[in-house]
């Protein structure tokens, strides 16, 4: 089975250059893929593409063998981590209201659920953290946060951009740890962004690579 | 019972008290009720523009109404409402073209309508409108049939926001994550403009648009809410409305106005507060 696959796919903006030569690619296998690549090289935008967020400047994308949808649904089991910034800062949402948005629209929320958020609170070290503003917790914070709401519905696929960049080193290997128990345990692909992977290259079964010359606006992808 | 007070309560005995305290609940109701996600979204500015957007439509309707057989509120309505669509749709289509911030945007359209409405009535000299009536309304010259008009869109934005409630917050919080998992956040993108515009325009002939936009943002920055509808945010806007009108009847002041007022105190008491606090913990 294929859980993504594209087809010369190009990423960008409509009336600007393309942000990557066409590349094509599949993933049929549970794992960690890297997406390394410099600043502004069209990491986040490629991400956002497979998700169906940003419409392809050319190409094709396929989630689970069938074209992204274009109404999503919790049942397709995809789940996304944006960067912190994402979040509406103005919008003092609990932390519990936050993470409990990762069960979808149509979930009835009851007390075992309740149990469930503290319990995915207490594993990322945010315990008696769930009725402060979400806003008030630290950059880290917010980030594991982010990642308990993603991973409370038990997604099949999830795509997370720049997670480690908020994180220290002993939570970025439990993110590590957790994402790789994921990926071998529950079969979950996972498609995560990052400058480097340095201290984490046990943990990737693949790596998607942008490289750029420093005078050319337009990246060259290989898998 | 002291003799001024007196004097207030024989005031409500008459009709246009009665229904200048109906509409100013129905509209306090209203605007509590809609205020966190126009705040919270950082679209307080789209009261003031719509506001402004409205103003040619209104002389258009005023204009048509002279030369044709419709009635005149339906001609005025349906004149406010195109060009604010109009208005709003070029507001956007600028944003999204020229990638300039959503204010900057807003304000080239604001003057620009504006300035179409100035020129239409230099243009039509028979054309008797004081531009400070669509500003700032007056809620005593309303009639019963304007109170139908608050409590329809009362009901629609009541509903609107109970209804689709986990959306907006979702919509609010995080617009990409909610499109992800399946929240309406295509629905809520339409829908919005939409709603803030109907809520504008239902309001416009009773407090005015400037008043109307204060009263969309005042509740919201009085107590910062954790979901979109807040029971705290529309008693707060109810219990502004009611001191405004209050205050107004005791010492003869416009009523919009008045309310405003009202809130604007309690923000400048709450900054207060919040600032000696902050003074203290340092």
């Amino acid at each position: 089975m294929s859980y993504l696959s594209w087809e010369n796919l190009v990423v960008g903006y409509p009336n600007k250059c393309p942000l990557i030569h066409p590349f094509s690619g599949e993933v049929n296998q549970p794992g960690i893929y890297a997406v390394i690549g410099q600043n502004g090289c069209g990491k986040s935008t490629l991400l956002k593409t497979w998700l169906g967020l940003i419409q392809p400047l050319q190409g094709k994308v396929c989630i689970n063998n069938k074209p992204i949808p274009t109404e999503h649904d919790i049942s397709q089991g995809i789940a996304y981590v944006p960067q912190f910034h994402a979040v509406n800062r103005y919008f003092h949402m609990t932390v519990q209201d936050f993470v409990k948005q990762g069960f979808g629209p149509k979930h009835k929320t009851t007390s075992a659920d309740v149990q469930k958020i503290l319990g995915m609170l207490s594993e990322w070290q945010l315990s008696g953290y769930e009725n402060r503003s979400f806003h008030e917790l630290s950059g880290g914070q917010k980030t594991r946060a982010m990642i308990a709401r993603a991973i409370i519905s038990k997604p099949k696929m999830l795509f997370l951009d720049e997670p480690l960049a908020s994180l220290d080193s002993c939570c970025q290997l439990q993110l590590m740890d957790t994402l790789y128990d994921l990926s071998k345990e529950k079969k979950v692909c996972i498609f995560m962004i990052d400058h480097h992977f340095e201290n984490f290259t046990s943990y990737i079964s693949g790596k998607i690579t942008f490289t750029r010359r420093h005078d050319q606006e337009t990246s060259v992808v290989f898998i | 019972m002291p003799p001024s007070f007196l004097n207030l309560i024989q005031t409500f005995e008459f009709e246009f008290a009665q229904i200048a305290l109906i509409a100013t609940v129905l509209i306090t109701l209203m605007c509590g009720c809609l205020s966190p996600v126009v705040v919270l979204k950082q679209r307080a500015y789209l009261g003031d523009t719509l506001s402004h957007l409205v103003f040619p439509g209104v002389i258009a309707g005023i204009i048509i109404a002279k030369f044709s057989s419709f009635p005149f509120w339906a001609c005025v309505l349906i004149g406010a409402t195109v060009t604010a669509f109009i208005g709003n749709f070029i507001s956007e289509w600028i944003l999204k073209t020229l990638k300039i911030p959503p204010d900057a945007s807003a304000i080239i359209c604001l003057t620009s309508f504006f300035a179409i409405g100035i020129i239409a009535i230099s243009s039509n000299k028979g054309t008797r409108i004081d531009p400070e009536s669509i500003l700032f309304g007056d809620v005593l010259t309303l009639g019963a049939n304007d109170l139908y008009v608050l409590l329809f869109s009362l009901i629609i934005v009541f509903i609107s926001i109970i209804s689709l409630r986990k959306h907006w917050d979702a919509w609010l919080s995080d617009p990409e994550f909610a499109e992800i998992v399946g929240f309406k956040v295509k629905l809520l993108d339409r829908l919005f403009p939409f709603l803030m515009t109907f809520a504008i325009l239902s309001g416009i002939f009773a407090v005015g648009g400037l008043m109307i936009s204060a009263l969309l943002t005042l509740p919201t920055i009085i107590y910062q809410p954790r979901s979109v509808f807040s029971p705290i945010v529309v008693l707060l806007s109810f219990i502004g409305g009611i001191l405004g009108i209050l205050i107004a009847f005791s010492f003869n002041w416009p009523v919009g106005p008045s309310i405003v007022l009202v809130g604007f105190i309690t923000i400048l008491t709450k900054t207060f507060v919040v600032h000696l606090q902050t003074q203290r913990r340092i």
